[in-house]
């Protein structure tokens, strides 16, 4: 396995009126990791996704990703370049079928995303690629129904199908288990685990739950008021001491 | 509606669509002069609503001002017809040409905007058309318009005059109809379903790597396009054209008729036009004065109580009735 | 040349004036309940309609000023009440939608009652002071300062009383404020009410000086939302200076161009200045 570097961030920074919402953020992802980046609410963790996937433009510093200064380009474009995320708040395409929620992001992957006048079912490659994925993640059975008609685990477990469809290099999980019950919590965390084993073998995952990052992580970020305060492998994030005074409390 | 689902569920469906087909080439043989000219508007009108369709049923951007592209193909026919060279398809080339064109520098501008600013703009640029329109009185004769004669249709080898208002029938429903297939294939094609993901969730569909700028330019140029594609009809029909043509009131009824018959089904703006245009008919004779009344209370009801208009809510029904197996759904 | 173009000047600030009154009024609303209202023309044209009537049957102009926007008031009341109020959660289409049938509704009424010819209603000042190259009518002079006085007001109620700082605060955060016990739905009659009766009392003041017909609504309607949009949809003060400086604009250009040209001129400039800040002038991103 090699260990080059696929994403990295050197001192981003950025604020929303007055509020430094990111910090000088040096931040490092190399090959086959599974990263985890936690910290207490506000502490920047989902507007480091933002400024990652586009979203929001830094006031300075640089996001490097495949070695390419991705900083401030457009989303779709970041997308295209192979940086995948998923959101917090499920968002997905509540009115057309969970079939159809999967195709869309299949298709790009597959580059036919431009054509005119053929019609979509009709792509072969693209469609056996979307039942896999509804094989993979067990939704098959439910292909058809309106992705609104789901429920809220299996929406969050499409709305991570969304994001690997389009066959991203690096996956950005924004806390996948959101809203879910424990077991709930436990079935995608294993699932997310089989997902890094295989298939995206970089992923980077904010959480809050210590442990679902126990289980799926290798190394820690540890975000506090937009700086990182420290990062490394998980047993000794956790041991240290100033991480555990701000989860306090919370079983680290 | 995809392909998958017009196969499966839709039997009844297309029995109806080839019902419907038949009648529509019989008519002209059946009906009077003056409902036969009905019709032929109401085919006119249906196209013009699917263009509003087409950027709102779809797209899910509110144009209220689709008057502009019906007004731009009627006088981009007439002036090809008039100054140009006598000759139908570059009347209608010419309506076609001048529209898209209008819609990619229009749109150009108006899709880089969001929602809210994008209605408001689209009126703002309509109702200044019309204004332009009714004041450079040289350029478009405003109220009292152009008139021409319609030069003779001509089909390779064969010569159609088009004063037969039965020739003018075939042919109107002629464009419509590939204009329609058009609009459908591209629709079931994969741009034309990004073009609908960008109406269920466009940071989403951004997310997953769609420029939905270009898109909604894409969709917004089609819009146009088929739209002025029916104004050019307008002059085929009538033989003349007016810069009323640019009134907005023109784009309220796009609106209405597709509101009404059903957003986003394709099929929904052509049912919406036949049945309010023939209601706007039927009233003309006495009660006239009301009809924008009961077009306002209309759309407020129809609103409020089935936003999906006709064949939405009706689709809808089907569409919880059935056991859904195949993929594809509402599109 | 000079003083023509004084003249604009000040007819544009006059303008300004009262086209400030209608769009803060279509601001308001769109800043409260995230409702473009089409219809907003039709209630300008209303309220001019209900001062004509006003002031030809009962005489005093003093009580047409005050009729239409309490006229108006009741009218978006009842607007609200039967349409708006159940189209609130819902995707703005459906606002707009019924605003527009709105529109067709107000302005055919007009129609059929007050009926298709354009009439004026004489000057409820009739001197003039002298000015520049001629006399300049004192009534739109009472214009101006009125409807700056109107706006003052508003804008001191909006900061200082209970209502106003509620209207604020519902604006801020939906959620908050219903924490906070605030009566959410009826602050948003309450603007809906407000803006509908600005556009009254613009069309009132408007009346003497432009003709009163059913379509009166549709130019005025263009300038309020190049204005809104400029300005930033929400900010009243933006949409007070935006207000200015489009009527000047538009004034002071239809001295050299066509009236239309003139108005495109504004179009343009509102083009431009959303591609430098597509938040509007003063608009919060």
């Amino acid at each position: 396995m090699n260990n080059d570097v696929v994403l990295r961030t050197e001192q981003l920074s950025i604020t929303f009126g007055g509020l430094n919402a990111l910090n000088g953020v040096d931040f490092e992802i190399r090959e086959g990791e599974v990263l985890a980046i936690i910290g207490p609410n506000g502490a920047g963790k989902t507007t480091f996704f933002n400024v990652l996937s586009g979203n929001l433009r830094p006031n300075s510093g640089r996001v490097i990703f495949k070695g390419q200064d991705i900083t401030g380009l457009p989303s779709y474009e970041i997308c295209r370049r192979g940086l995948s995320r998923t959101y917090q708040k499920t968002s997905i395409f509540q009115d057309l079928t969970v079939f159809e929620n999967i195709r869309l992001g299949a298709q790009i992957g597959h580059g036919r995303h431009h054509s005119w006048l053929r019609g979509a079912l009709s792509d072969k490659a693209v469609v056996s690629v979307v039942e896999e994925l509804l094989e993979m993640g067990g939704l098959n059975h439910q292909a058809n129904q309106p992705a609104g008609n789901l429920s809220h685990g299996d929406q969050r477990l499409l709305e991570i199908l969304i994001g690997i469809s389009t066959r991203p290099e690096l996956l950005l999980l924004d806390e996948p288990s959101a809203g879910l019950s424990a077991k709930e919590t436990r079935q995608i965390t294993q699932w997310v685990k089989d997902l890094s084993q295989t298939t995206i073998r970089n992923v980077i995952i904010v959480e809050h739950d210590m442990d679902v990052v126990t289980e799926l992580a290798s190394a820690i970020y540890v975000l506090n008021y937009g700086e990182v305060l420290c990062h490394g492998p998980v047993g000794e994030v956790k041991c240290n001491p100033q991480v555990q005074e701000i989860y306090l409390g919370k079983s680290v | 509606m995809s392909a998958e689902a017009q196969t499966h569920s839709s039997r009844i469906g297309w029995l109806v669509v080839l019902g419907v087909g038949i009648c529509l080439l019989v008519a002209p043989h059946v009906l009077d002069r003056y409902p036969r000219y009905i019709l032929t508007e109401v085919i006119i009108w249906g196209l013009f609503a699917l263009g509003f369709d087409i950027i709102f049923g779809k797209t899910g951007l509110l144009n209220f001002g689709m008057s502009s592209f019906f007004g731009v193909g009627a006088y981009g026919f007439v002036y090809a017809v008039k100054y140009v060279y006598p000759s139908v398809w570059l009347g209608i080339l010419s309506g076609m040409m001048f529209a898209m064109v209008f819609s990619i520098v229009v749109g150009w501008i108006v899709t880089r905007f969001s929602s809210h600013y994008f209605v408001v703009f689209t009126i703002v640029i309509s109702m200044i058309l019309f204004f332009l329109a009714m004041n450079l009185r040289t350029i478009t004769g405003a109220d009292e318009g152009i008139n021409i004669r319609l030069p003779d249709l001509q089909i390779i080898a064969w010569q159609f005059s088009l004063r037969s208002p039965i020739t003018k029938y075939y042919l109107i429903l002629g464009v419509a109809a590939a204009a329609f297939l058009v609009v459908w294939l591209f629709f079931d094609s994969p741009i034309g379903r990004a073009v609908v993901a960008i109406r269920e969730n466009e940071a989403r569909a951004q997310m997953i790597g769609y420029n939905t700028a270009y898109l909604k330019l894409v969709a917004y140029t089609l819009s146009g396009t088929v739209a002025g594609l029916a104004g050019a009809m307008y002059p085929l029909l009538n033989s003349t054209t007016s810069a009323e043509l640019f009134f907005w009131i023109l784009s309220g009824k796009a609106v209405l008729w597709t509101v009404v018959g059903g957003a986003g089904t394709l099929w929904g703006p052509f049912l919406g036009a036949a049945l309010l245009v023939t209601a706007e008919d039927a009233f003309s004779s006495w009660l006239v004065d009301f009809y924008p009344i009961l077009v306002g209370v209309l759309l407020i009801a129809i609103i409020l109580l089935a936003p999906k208009g006709v064949l939405g809510t009706l689709f809808q029904i089907i569409a919880e009735r059935r056991e859904s197996t195949e993929p594809g759904g509402r599109s | 040349m000079a003083e023509l173009i004084i003249s604009q000047v000040v007819n544009g600030l006059v303008w300004g004036l009262i086209l400030a009154l209608i769009s803060i009024g279509l601001t308001l609303i769109y800043g409260q309940l995230e409702i473009v209202n089409v219809a907003h023309g039709a209630l300008y044209t209303v309220g001019a309609v209900v001062a004509y009537y006003a002031f030809s049957t009962f005489g005093g102009w003093v009580f047409a000023l005050v009729l239409s926007p309490l006229a108006l008031a009741l009218l978006g009341l009842v607007i609200y009440l039967t349409t708006i109020r159940f189209a609130l959660g819902k995707p703005p289409i459906v606002t707009v939608i019924i605003t527009y049938g709105i529109l067709f509704i107000l302005e055919q009424t007009v129609f059929l009652t007050y009926g298709g010819v354009p009439r004026s209603i004489p000057t409820p000042i009739p001197y003039n002071i002298p000015f520049i190259g001629g006399d300049y009518p004192v009534y739109r002079i009472f214009c101006a300062v009125f409807s700056g006085l109107v706006i003052f007001c508003l804008m001191a109620f909006l900061k200082w009383t209970r209502y106003g700082l509620w209207t604020r605060a519902t604006k801020q955060d939906y959620e908050t404020a219903m924490n906070m016990g605030i009566p959410v739905r009826r602050v948003y009659a309450f603007v809906f009410c407000l803006g509908s009766a600005l556009a009254g009392l613009g069309g009132a003041l408007a009346a003497p000086i432009s003709s009163v017909t059913f379509t009166m609504g549709h130019s005025i309607i263009i300038d309020a939302f190049i204005v809104v949009i400029m300005a930033g949809f929400g900010s009243v003060i933006g949409t007070l200076v935006a207000s200015l400086v489009i009527e000047v604009v538009i004034g002071v250009s239809a001295a050299f161009v066509n009236p239309v040209m003139a108005k495109v001129i504004g179009m343009a400039i509102m083009v431009v200045v959303l591609f430098i800040r597509p938040e509007g002038l003063f608009g919060e991103k």
